[in-house]
């Protein structure tokens, strides 16, 4: 199902440009946005106040030439790429949840099993992708943005959406094809350890 | 340029590929329990530099009170400190001794309830309790001479207020007199004539000339003492020494 997201014009931010607004018209934008750059239940709340940190730092630098959402697009970029190298350095290990909107009402322990495979297969995939294609991804092909909404969103023509999504796609399949590499490599070296 | 077709819908791409992204679902709109945290979250943020500035605003106005505070101690200690490191004749604590109610009630008969304080006939000027100090001060220009009602040595009623230190000062000189008078008239006279050059609009102008004609007749200098004694009478018609006046005039006459 398409979510909407309601873009602001840089105009009507002219004369509301206090942190307080932006959270009220944006916060909804900047958790999405959270999401498909690839960060976990557990650590989206926390992210979500990191962003609105660097907006409460950095909003007189806004001076409304683009929309705030590619600003905010933008922050949230950065505090993501922090966070996931924090991450990193922590050597954290991703734990797949099945998302919180899914129903399981109607699923058998296996299906949600399958599920729940399914969802940590796709998200390895994408953690294997750049930031910025993988969004872009994950608003076309998940999301089911349209691509002028996402050109909308991100201040941009609607050609360099369809360049940037036809790049993102060509990443998608690269990561396919490591992840299927990096799982042959690691049943193999279970293999070796086995005999 | 068409606008491209989803994976999931796209015949070419593999089919595990167009299952994956089927599956999956989309991002999830951010909950209200979140917003709400995160909204109080910024208003926290909005807050607490308000307060923190307010707060370093306080701190500055303090620092600043302190800061005059300090000056004006500096400005009242440096003259103290002054006095401390090479002491110059100061002027001890006001000394209440009953010359000040004496001239105050100099304009008052006689027969005034006060005379309570006059002291006994027997003895010129009472002394007091007011400790011995060092040589008195310089002179200083009396701040209220000019206001005087009648200036001149021998003093009289003041319409105006006298400045404690100077008055102080002229006590503890009159005081030193007294203390001197027995044991050395000459010392007393000296410090009443340094006195009557001190302080020519004084308050304590008839004490003055009280100590020094009875320095005066103790050194045998009657005559002397007699002239003075009798400008002191002039000075003293109607006030509470009037009768001391009179009584040592008599004894100068007849010693």
């Amino acid at each position: 199902m398409p979510i909407r997201v309601e873009v602001s014009r840089p105009d009507q931010l002219a004369d509301r440009l206090d942190v307080s607004s932006v959270h009220d018209a944006h916060a909804e934008f900047v958790w999405l946005s959270l999401q498909r750059l690839g960060v976990r239940d557990a650590d989206a709340e926390d992210l979500l106040q990191e962003v609105f940190v660097v907006v409460h730092r950095r909003l007189r630098s806004f001076d409304g030439s683009s929309r705030i959402t590619t600003w905010l697009f933008g922050i949230c970029l950065r505090v993501v790429a922090a966070h996931r190298r924090r991450a990193h350095r922590r050597h954290e290990e991703s734990v797949a949840q099945l998302p919180e909107g899914v129903s399981l009402e109607a699923r058998s322990p296996e299906q949600i099993a399958s599920a729940r495979e399914d969802e940590a297969h796709l998200r390895a995939i994408l953690d294997l992708m750049d930031l910025e294609k993988r969004a872009i991804f994950v608003m076309f092909e998940i999301d089911e943005l349209s691509c002028e909404a996402i050109a909308d969103m991100l201040s941009i023509p609607l050609g360099t959406v369809y360049s940037r999504l036809h790049a993102a796609r060509k990443d998608f399949d690269r990561a396919v094809v490591r992840l299927r590499a990096i799982e042959a490599s690691e049943l193999a070296s279970r293999r070796r350890g086995r005999s | 340029m068409s606008a491209p077709v989803r994976l999931r819908d796209d015949e070419s791409v593999p089919s595990d590929r167009r299952e994956l992204l089927r599956k999956a679902s989309g991002s999830r709109l951010l909950p209200k329990d979140v917003r709400a945290r995160s909204a109080a979250r910024i208003h926290r943020l909005l807050v607490l530099p308000a307060a923190a500035g307010l707060l370093l605003w306080m701190k500055s106005v303090a620092a600043a009170g302190l800061c005059v505070l300090g000056v004006v101690a500096a400005v009242h200690a440096v003259p103290a400190l002054t006095h401390w490191v090479a002491p110059a004749p100061s002027p001890p604590p006001v000394a209440p001794t009953p010359f000040r109610h004496r001239s105050a009630l100099a304009g008052e008969s006689s027969d005034s309830a006060r005379t309570a304080d006059v002291a006994p006939e027997s003895a010129p000027i009472p002394a007091t309790d007011t400790p011995k100090v060092p040589a008195p001060p310089e002179p200083a220009p009396p701040l209220g001479a000019k206001n005087r009602a009648t200036p001149g040595p021998g003093g009289g009623a003041h319409a105006d207020p006298v400045p404690v230190d100077s008055l102080a000062r002229e006590a503890a000189m009159l005081e030193q007199a007294r203390a001197a008078l027995d044991r050395n008239p000459s010392a007393a006279l000296a410090i009443a004539n340094r006195h009557a050059t001190t302080f020519p609009a004084g308050s304590l102008g008839i004490e003055r000339e009280l100590v020094a004609v009875q320095a005066l007749q103790r050194l045998g200098r009657y005559a002397e003492a007699g002239t003075r004694g009798s400008g002191l009478l002039e000075q003293a018609r109607g006030s509470i020494y009037e009768k001391r006046v009179k009584a040592l005039l008599e004894t100068i006459a007849s010693p």
